[in-house]
């Protein structure tokens, strides 16, 4: 049975603050890597965190969210036999961050990975517009919004990879903290490892106290949740319509991304773009001057930037079943293009054909890196 | 009106497939000309951007074909080439690529007059369909 503590200060914020200054300060970890507020813009950015005083700026309750922090905690742990860390990360950052562990690309073994309820987020040019100027005041705001609305995707300025994410409530993780329901603005910690259990145990005490059973205290929000949930599910539908009669053929798709300039910065942005160099970047694609002339006099027209379908396609196969929704590739398009319900709706699909979801357990193996005998017989012959 | 006449690519292994494609050509097994044959050492080395690729470039419908379960000559390319051709299923599918567009057999190297009979079914059926893109000017 996972235990769960409380912690409750002036506000969330600061409860959220005070939780991660015990941990830090336990010396169980050597640094935090939280959204953190800069005092001379109040830009918000990942940052890793040494020295206790700074955690005052931490602000990983706010609608920014700047980057997909998998990518980042990749980096971190590259490497085995680090200082041990620990990272704020929301809950689709945590599934990309298990996508990159199974590709070798992330470790888990010396990181402690803190989760929480999301509220969801506001896209970079909405925050920076709308919310930055406006401080931690704003962020407080937002969040008690939040709570009386249960997390209801509807209001304004919520991204729409948010608005139609139906797992904004972590579930793996080391330790997760839950504010969803939370009137009172009291924050509920929660172990969900061995790992978090052990450091919940030793640095639990005046800051927070144990509070009992984790599935008592968050069973009372639970038919809140699953209503939030299913609404969410409900846009999902009502989009993914829209899409798949708006994109039902490539000429279609084309259209779909006539304004595409082949930046590549959705793939950049994507966490489970997971390549070391992507063959867009390579000279499988610097055609020869004559290749261009003759796809030209083929058809009469050549539009250019040439492989932009092929591009996204490509990428929809390689990434599609890591898909964790997180919205970040419409984030970085700078034409607005929608990138990001597209992908979910083609990845999930995917997914759902190979039984596979993305970021649920280390152990599920990627579907293309296994395979048997007998499997798919549908797939093969003539009918 | 003129009959369609739909073009094929069809990646064969060069193990299985090609042999009977070989073979259905000695044996003067009649299959019609709309495929274009690429040889590739294993249906396993298949890259799903090659498939892509065809379509792209206006390709009707894409054949994958290469060794038996079991028979593969590198022990396991025919298996993984089933799990990317079920993804491309999966993802094709959502564009309006039908999965008949896109077909994998197992076509073994004494196959002669399977491997046409394959053909003829095909070419027939994708003659049926219709072109796959024909507003598609614009796309590469
Ligand atoms: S996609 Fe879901 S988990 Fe990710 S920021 Fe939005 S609401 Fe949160
Ligand atoms: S970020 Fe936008 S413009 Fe750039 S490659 Fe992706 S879809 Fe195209
Ligand atoms: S060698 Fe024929 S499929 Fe692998």
């Amino acid at each position: 049975m996972d235990k769960a503590y409380t912690l409750r200060k002036e506000n969330l914020l600061d409860s959220f603050r005070a939780f991660l200054k015990s941990l830090l300060g336990s010396g169980e970890v050597s640094g935090v890597l939280v959204p953190l507020r800069s005092v001379n813009n109040q830009a918000i950015m990942p940052a890793l965190v040494s020295d206790l005083s700074l955690l005052d700026q931490a602000d990983p309750l706010s609608p920014s969210f700047q980057l997909n922090g998998a990518k980042l905690v990749s980096r971190l742990t590259r490497r085995e036999g680090e200082e041990k860390i620990a990272a704020v990360l929301r809950p689709c950052e945590v599934r990309a961050f298990v996508e990159l562990v199974k590709i070798h690309q992330a470790r888990w073994d010396n990181i402690v990975i803190i989760s929480h309820d999301c509220a969801g987020a506001f896209s970079n040019r909405d925050f920076n517009q709308l919310a930055k100027d406006k401080g931690e005041g704003f962020t407080l705001e937002f969040i008690k919004k939040k709570i009386a609305d249960n997390f209801d995707m509807e209001s304004p300025n919520i991204s729409t990879a948010c608005q139609i994410c139906d797992k904004p409530f972590p579930e793996l993780s080391d330790i997760t903290l839950h504010y969803f329901g939370a009137e009172n603005q009291e924050l509920v910690i929660v172990s969900q490892s061995e790992k978090g259990a052990g450091i919940l145990g030793k640095i639990a005490g005046d800051t927070f106290k144990d509070a009992g059973s984790s599935s008592d205290i968050l069973q009372k929000t639970m038919d809140d949740k699953n209503i939030c949930i299913s609404k969410r599910k409900e846009k999902q539908k009502a989009i993914f319509e829209q899409l798949a009669a708006q994109t039902s053929s490539i000429a279609e798709l084309s259209n779909y991304f006539s304004s595409c300039v082949n930046c590549y910065n959705c793939r950049v942005a994507c966490p489970v773009c997971f390549c070391k160099e992507c063959v867009f970047n390579t000279d499988v694609v610097d055609y020869d001057p004559f290749q261009y002339s003759a796809w030209s006099k083929a058809r009469g027209v050549l539009k250019m930037p040439v492989d932009t379908v092929f591009f996204h396609m490509t990428r929809m196969i390689h990434m599609g079943l890591s898909c964790v929704g997180c919205g970040q590739c419409s984030n970085a398009c700078p034409n607005d293009i929608p990138i990001a319900e597209l992908f979910k709706m083609a990845g999930l699909q995917a997914q759902k054909a190979f039984d596979y979801v993305p970021g649920k357990d280390v152990a599920d193996a990627p579907p293309l890196s296994v395979f048997y005998e007998n499997e798919f017989k549908d797939v093969t012959g003539l009918h | 009106m003129e009959t369609f006449e739909p073009t094929i690519i069809a990646f064969v292994c060069n193990w299985c497939t090609y042999t009977a494609a070989d073979l259905a050509g000695t044996s003067r097994q009649k299959y019609p000309k709309n495929v274009r044959l690429i040889k590739v050492m294993c249906t396993g080395m298949v890259d799903p951007k090659y498939v892509l690729k065809a379509f792209l470039q206006g390709a009707d419908a894409v054949l994958i074909s290469g060794c038996h379960p079991g028979d593969c000559h590198y022990i396991n390319g025919n298996y993984k080439a089933r799990r990317r051709t079920k993804l491309l299923h999966e993802i094709l599918s959502r564009f309006g690529i039908d999965k008949k567009r896109l077909r994998l057999t197992w076509i073994g190297a004494s196959d002669g007059i399977e491997f046409a009979a394959t053909i003829r079914k095909m070419v027939e059926e994708i003659r049926e369909a219709g072109p796959l893109q024909s507003d598609l000017k614009m796309v590469i």
